[in-house]
């Protein structure tokens, strides 16, 4: 069997996230991985991120344990993700990380949300989600099997320090077998085909290789001079354009990642140990540059500061992620403007979706094709999850969310809204980065209600429903409150460290 | 011994059963304990009870809960069917119906009463009947029932209910409850009352037979005829008739319809009206009257023509009063029940007024040093409660269009009082109802009557003008879609007793 | 409101499908004030090739609150593990398609790249060692696989084969005593409102049933969803040419096979199904390349047992009603599409229709979105299930007729050809959640008909050669232990007849607790 080398190309998180997966799945006799360290700032969300709770998985299948993560990246736990005043003022939801209510005859739960809403109900959702109870509460446990066992679940992710985390997964990937180069791009060796051959740096080496990672950032520098490579723009269906990132002093607690609207687009901040990062994403034409930096300094509230100025974003996507030997990930692969936290997950997918796809054979079109399409799939049905955070944000109509509801939006999106519309029920789809019950939690917590409960409902018996829902909020609650403090369990980790 | 146990009343004396006198016993029996006190109830099996089938009021929900009774033993035992309110058919004028609901009316608006946002909207053509808007009342056409639910900013969560029973059952049911609990009962019929001549004060009843028995403290149950409170002690009577003619009834149960509905019917008649209260094994009715204006034959004719199944016992006249006693609190007696005073059941009050004077009675409970320190008060109370009842059920009878017959000719343009005069007036000129202290009917009964009999608030309250008219409209139809589902969901009555306290 | 609420639910058409919807529906509508009638006439015969099933019926009777051993009763079922294919890759080949997994996954990576690896190598054995189901199928022993994940029990499931008319009645018992009407009558018109929806049907009696919602189980003629509605069909004849089955059950002969067989012929395959009373036999073929007769007696001289009836002949299209819903009428069973009974599905895709149905129940305003919702549902399961179908068909080698001559070399549909060449160049299975059959599955068909990767994943390279025989034969021990301790299927069918408990929970999968 040959080795063959594989190089990647940047000096940000998603470079480290990639060297350290592709050095833990493969031996060094079977794959060679090289990384060239340009040096330099990378385009990509460096301060702060919380990703899902598969973030966990990657970090087991890499045998990093999690205290030890926590320890070296400032992290705290995720429960969920607090939504202030998104819809309505006034209105708070916690989309949290597990169940919402839990079947009731067969019948999904949310179905009997429904009803009791239609009968005027003002309960919040998320009194149905033991992980936004918990959250509310600051406080913070891990469920015992017998209460797993029961149909509890609480699952979370972890907010880390993303300079942090690119050490560490740097430190794995050396551990391994990475082979580290520093040096500049300065142009592209392609063959015939338009395959890269190999990168020559600014210092005159030549880094050879059989296939290549693009993780330069949003400058994407490496598949962006390949023949055929597009990137499309997301101006319309994504429609903003600047974003300011302030870091301020810890928060009160890390359970949530918040979001909350503005009139040029959104504030959201990630809750690190001993910081927090507070980020405003507009639209420019909706909100100046000096207003939208006033607003987001009144929102971290911290000190204003020549060194911050407000960065130009490009929503969008690759045409092709793949092209020819090249795969581009992380920030060059596609910006989602980081509305749900989710660049780490999509930097661990696109790396974990070439390893699949993987042959000791090498690599050929029908790997890139079925890359490119999952992907694309993958990518479509997570934009749609995006816009749907925009369609439900109706807090302020003035400004960017006027535009919100003229977004254009996919075939599968519209069906989704219809058929959960017309009936409370979502639409399957194939690819989806969201599971079923975190789009109903998001449109039910976010007052997107359908018209319609099930008819398998009617007849039901009023009463008992009444019941058994005023005892699945209580046990939520109940439970929440014999979990462990938030500091207490950090402080326990801390310890470890 | 010290000087409490020394005064204390030992021996408390009921004269007679029926629901006054067994709910008055349950109660001493269960709040005074029979340990600390000899409770005694004398009755006779000879002399009938009125009871006829007794609608309640929700507040009949609190004395069970203070004497612990489980409500769907209590609904089994006594043949009960649930009451969301009472349809009132023909009282404006024939052909018309609206119903008096136990609940509001929609929801208070930025604190404004939901009534005021409801004439403006009506003013503009954008409001659906007041019905519409009460779920109580949509559940009652709908024959349909639930208690209320614990579900947030539901109106299932924001009505009331009480119960339509056999008065018979219950007092047997209580006297099963206050037995058990120590009350000893004497059967025989009062033969004479003895005073102590010093003090007047009651000392003792004398049966028929010769039994004496004394006490410390008397409570008189024996209904209209009062034996103790007027018979004995010549307390008085003031007499409303001349507001409130009617002196007379006629019942008579009937064959149960087949799905009992969850509320009391109050038909009027030409001279008069009728009651139709449907229980779980039967449907009591009856036909209250002036016999001024109508004779027995022809008022027991009128009930018999009126029934929805074939009659299951003879029709027995009723005469009565309307008026209240001087003094409820006399000297070392009180009396509770028609002995009390009389008011007729349009409102179904009467099980209502035993309740309240029970709960007075205990509160103001004497000692034998100071037998009539609580008289007062007392009475002063009593006489709130009975005018304010009154006046209510006067308004049924005043605010009327009905010229068909010389009773409705007479009450519509007779006096009233002035207490009701002026509610009238300042609900005509503003749209506000006044609620006195704790007058028993709150404003949506009021409301209910006032807009079901044809009295009309021509302003509403200014403030209502802040809120945009298309909202306004808005938000009203959504809260009748929002009613409109609950009925959907809820069993029918039938059904909810089916599953919860149908009677063996 | 529930004025819109549907109250009249008609079923057209008995056999299985109709009796299957009627059960269920009778069941998750009970207490809800609808009244289900089923109208179906003894005069017509129903087609009951479904005999075979697969596990998830179970779930659909436990669904139900239907005991197993009671339905095992009434069925004449024994239990089933798999499907046997013989010569389809070549003549000589057989291989089981089995209800269960493969080895296992060792680091994240699916067992048969290591097996791949050996193979490349020229060592281990095949395949079919490292499966349980399989190992202990072709010994005929049966055994009920337990849920504990860390056993190597847990690493299969079960099915049965079943007398299709029996469970018929069974559930017909089952739905009558819930409720549900039957008229015996035979359909002869139909009466359609403005808007194009049923109203009603009329008997041969004369007596006319009226209806909110009706579903359709007439089998082939499509009375309520063609005939009136006009549909329309779509042909998939051109990638599944055969069109025609002979069908015979016999006496018992020989042991009772805890699997399906289908047995590869020049134009066509035969199926065996062994019940507890009788044998299933059955010749599925295509008539441009054999003749009735032929087929008949291709089937006649395969049959060991004495008949039991007389051949029974059966014509069909492949294919799927273009909308399975349509207004006010839902097409379930034959009537909503036909794909043969070569990998059990039938049975499978009434269960889905029904379960579907019900999570998408209508009211009388028949939204469109729910409709939609449910026809995309369906057709994705279709065509799922018809690309595993062609993949039989396609991959082979056999060159003995002119019917394998097609098959081998007819253009397959693009999602298909795709599937295939990711396998071969690199053994990867595309993975999907919606939809019946998995990896297990797909490495079953794919290694059983020749289809080999040329390449394996790398990451399986982290083990050395040493390691990698070691672990082999480790698990094949295991499977080889494990099988030895299950008894016979025989015995455990007579020792477990009656026994309710130690049946292990269903799911909704082909495969074991694990998967």
């Amino acid at each position: 069997m040959t080795s063959h080398r594989l190089v990647i190309y940047g000096g940000g998180v998603s470079a480290w996230v990639t060297a350290a997966a592709l050095t833990n799945a493969y031996t060094v006799d079977v794959l060679k991985v090289v990384l060239v360290n340009p040096g330099v700032n990378t385009k990509e969300p460096s301060i702060a991120d919380s990703g899902f709770t598969s973030l966990r998985r990657f970090h087991a299948s890499m045998r990093i344990s999690e205290r030890e993560l926590m320890g070296q990246t400032s992290a705290t736990f995720k429960l969920g993700a607090l939504y202030k005043n998104w819809s309505k003022p006034g209105q708070n939801f916690i989309h949290g990380f597990s169940n919402y209510g839990s079947m009731l005859d067969g019948i999904d739960f949310h179905q009997y949300a429904v009803l009791l809403h239609q009968c005027g109900d003002t309960t919040a959702f998320d009194a149905y989600s033991l992980a936004a109870q918990a959250a509310a509460a600051k406080k913070f446990g891990f469920l015992n099997k017998d209460l797993v066992e029961q149909g509890f679940n609480l699952d979370y992710s972890l907010h880390v320090d993303l300079s942090q985390y690119s050490q560490l997964m740097q430190t794995c990937a050396v551990r391994k077998h990475l082979e580290v180069i520093c040096g500049q791009l300065d142009h592209l060796n392609l063959d015939a085909d338009g395959n890269i051959k190999a990168l020559v740096l600014t210092s005159g080496e030549v880094v050879g290789g059989d296939f290549f990672f693009d993780c330069s950032g949003s400058d994407s520098v490496l598949v962006r001079q390949l023949p055929g490579d597009k990137f499309l723009k997301w101006d319309k269906e994504l429609p903003v354009n600047k974003q300011i990132d302030l870091v301020g002093g810890a928060a009160k607690s890390g359970l949530c990642t918040d979001l909350s609207v503005c009139r040029g687009g959104w504030l959201k901040s990630i809750p690190l140990k001993d910081k927090t990062l507070y980020s405003l994403t507009y639209n420019s034409e909706y909100e100046s540059d000096d207003a939208a930096m006033t607003a987001a300094i009144n929102f971290a509230g911290v000190e204003l500061s020549d060194a911050v100025q407000p960065l130009t974003i490009v929503p969008g996507r690759r045409e092709r992620f793949w092209v020819k030997n090249c795969l581009a990930i992380g920030a060059a692969a596609g910006n989602f403007t980081e509305l749900t936290f989710s660049y780490l997950h999509h930097v661990q997918s696109g790396v974990l979706r070439f390893i699949d796809l993987y042959s000791a054979a090498g690599v050929n079109d029908f790997s890139a094709q079925q890359y490119n399409q999952l992907t694309s799939d993958e990518y479509a049905r997570v934009l749609d999850y995006q816009q749907l955070n925009l369609l439900l944000g109706a807090a302020e109509s003035s400004g960017f969310w006027s535009c919100t509801s003229k977004i254009p939006r996919t075939a599968e999106l519209q069906r989704k809204l219809s058929l959960f519309k017309e009936r409370g029920k979502l639409a399957f789809e194939e690819y989806e980065t969201w599971m079923p019950g975190s789009w109903v939690s998001l449109l039910l917590g976010n007052n997107y209600w359908p018209e319609k409960h099930d008819v398998l409902l009617n007849g039901c018996n009023l009463e008992l429903v009444v019941k058994r829902l005023g005892q699945m909020r209580m046990v939520n609650s109940n439970l929440a409150a014999q979990l462990s403090d938030e500091d207490e369990i950090l402080g326990k980790y801390a310890i470890l460290k | 011994m010290d000087i409490m146990s020394d005064n204390k009343i030992k021996k408390i004396v009921i004269a007679g059963g029926g629901t006054a006198g067994w709910m008055t016993a349950a109660a001493l029996s269960k709040v005074l304990g029979c340990t600390n006190y000899d409770v005694h109830l004398v009755e006779s099996e000879e002399i009938g009870t009125i009871g006829v089938g007794e609608a309640t009021i929700p507040h009949i929900q609190k004395f069970n809960q203070i004497l612990e009774i489980d409500e769907n033993e209590f609904m089994k035992k006594t043949q009960a069917t649930f009451k969301l309110g009472i349809e009132f058919i023909n009282w404006k004028k024939i052909g018309q119906s609206y119903i008096h609901p136990f609940g509001s009316y929609g929801e208070d608006i930025n604190a404004f009463p939901f009534h005021q946002y409801w004439l403006k909207l009506k003013s503009s053509g954008l409001a659906s009947s007041l019905e519409s808007y009460s779920i109580a009342t949509m559940a009652a056409r709908h024959k349909k029932f639930t208690r209320p639910l614990n579900i947030n900013g539901s109106p299932l969560s924001d009505f009331g209910y009480a119960f339509q029973f056999d008065a018979g059952r219950y007092a047997q049911f209580l006297r099963g409850y206050a037995e058990a609990r120590g009350v000893v009962r004497t059967e025989g019929k009062i033969s004479s009352v003895e005073l102590c001549e010093n003090s007047g004060y009651i000392k003792s009843l004398s049966l028929v037979g010769g039994a004496v028995i004394e006490g410390d403290f008397f409570i008189d149950c024996t209904g209209i005829r009062a034996l103790l409170i007027e018979g004995a002690l010549k307390t008085g009577f003031e007499d409303w008739s001349h507001w409130l003619p009617c002196n007379s009834a006629v019942a008579a149960p009937c064959e149960k319809i087949e799905e009992p509905i969850p509320y009391t019917r109050a038909t009027a008649h030409t001279a008069g009206w009728q009651w139709r209260i449907p229980l779980q094994h039967r449907t009591g009715n009856g036909h209250v009257y002036a016999s001024q204006y109508m004779s027995d034959d022809e008022a027991t004719g009128v009930l018999l023509k009126n029934l929805d199944g074939a009659v299951i016992a003879d029709p027995r006249v009723i005469r009565f009063k309307t008026g209240r006693r001087v003094k409820f609190w006399n000297k070392n007696c009180v009396a509770i029940g028609l002995s009390s005073g009389f008011l007729e059941p349009l409102e179904s009050t009467s099980i209502h007024l035993i309740q309240t004077a029970i709960s007075k009675l205990i509160n103001l409970f004497p000692s034998r040093r100071f037998m009539e320190d609580g008289a007062e008060l007392y009475n002063k109370n009593t006489v709130f409660e009975y005018e304010r009842i009154r006046d209510f059920l006067i308004l049924h009878y005043k605010a009327t269009e009905r010229t068909d017959s010389d009773f409705w000719n007479y009450c519509r343009s007779m006096e009233i009082p002035e207490y009701l005069r002026e509610k009238i007036k300042l609900y005509v000129s503003t749209g506000r109802i006044y609620r006195e202290n704790e007058e028993l009917f709150s404003t949506p009964s009021w409301l209910a009557v006032f807009e079901g009999q044809g009295i009309q608030a021509e302003e509403y309250h200014p403030a209502v003008d802040s809120m945009p008219l298309a909202e306004l409209a808005e938000r009203f139809k959504a809260y009748e879609q929002v009613i409109n589902k609950c009925i959907d969901f809820m069993p029918t009555h039938t059904r909810y007793i089916a599953d919860n306290c149908k009677a063996e | 409101m529930q004025e819109e609420q549907i109250k009249q639910i008609v079923i057209i058409g008995g056999g299985t499908s109709g009796w299957m919807t009627a059960a269920a529906l009778a069941h998750f509508l009970k207490n809800k004030s609808y009244a289900i009638t089923l109208i179906e006439s003894e005069a017509i015969g129903t087609v009951g090739v479904g005999e075979a099933t697969l596990p998830h019926l179970r779930f659909f009777n436990q669904t139900l609150g239907i005991d197993e051993a009671e339905f095992m009763a009434a069925t004449n079922a024994t239990y089933k593990m798999g499907i046997e294919f013989s010569n389809w890759g070549k003549m000589g080949d057989a291989y089981i398609h089995p209800f269960g997994e493969y080895g296992r996954e060792i680091n994240g990576v699916a067992f048969h790249h290591y097996w791949l690896r050996q193979h490349f190598q020229g060592l281990g054995k095949s395949i079919d060692y490292y499966s349980l189901p399989v190992v202990a199928a072709a010994q005929q022993k049966f055994m009920f696989p337990m849920s504990d994940e860390r056993s190597v029990f847990s690493t299969y499931s079960y099915a049965f084969h079943i007398d299709a008319g029996m469970y018929a009645s069974y559930l017909r018992k089952y739905s009558e005593n819930l409720g549900v009407v039957r008229e015996e009558g035979k359909v002869v018109a139909v009466n359609q409102r403005d808007n194009g929806e049923i109203s009603s049907v009329q008997l041969e009696t004369g007596a006319v049933i009226g209806g909110d919602f009706f579903i359709d189980c007439s089998g082939f003629r499509g009375v309520l969803i063609e005939q009136t509605l006009k549909t329309g069909y779509e042909n998939w004849s051109h990638w599944l040419p055969c069109n025609r089955a002979v069908a015979a059950p016999s006496e018992l002969d020989g042991a009772l096979l805890p699997y399906t067989k289908a047995i590869a012929q020049v134009a066509g395959w035969r199926w065996r199904i062994p019940l507890r009373h009788r044998t299933g036999n059955g010749h599925v073929y295509c008539s441009e390349f054999i003749t009735d007769q032929d087929a008949c007696d291709t089937l006649m001289s395969n049959i060991d047992g004495k008949l039991i009836a007389d051949p029974k002949f059966l014509q069909f299209t492949t294919g799927k009603r273009k909308k399975a819903w349509n207004k006010n009428c839902v097409a379930i069973g034959l009537s909503g599409g036909f794909l043969e009974p070569l990998e059990s599905t039938s049975i499978y895709l009434i269960q889905i229709a029904i379960m579907k149905l019900i999570e998408f129940f209508p009211d009388k305003k028949f939204d469109l979105a729910g409709v939609d919702e449910f026809n995309r549902l369906m057709d994705m399961e279709y065509l799922r299930v018809r690309d595993f179908l062609i993949l039989h068909y396609h991959a082979t080698q056999r060159n003995d007729a002119p019917f394998w001559d097609y098959c081998r070399n007819m253009s397959i549909p693009d999602e298909l050809a795709h599937k295939m060449a990711l396998f071969r160049e690199r053994g990867h299975v595309v993975e999907y959640q919606g939809g019946l059959f998995l990896e297990p599955s797909w490495v079953a068909v794919y290694l059983g008909q020749g289809v080999v990767p040329s390449a394996y994943d790398p990451r399986v390279n982290w083990m050395t050669n040493s390691q990698l025989e070691k672990t082999m034969l480790e698990i094949e021990a295991l499977i080889d232990r494990a099988a030895m301790q299950m008894p016979a299927h025989h015995v455990f069918l007579e020792q477990h007849q009656a026994k309710t408990n130690g049946r292990p929970r269903a799911l909704m999968s082909l495969y074991g607790g694990r998967q």
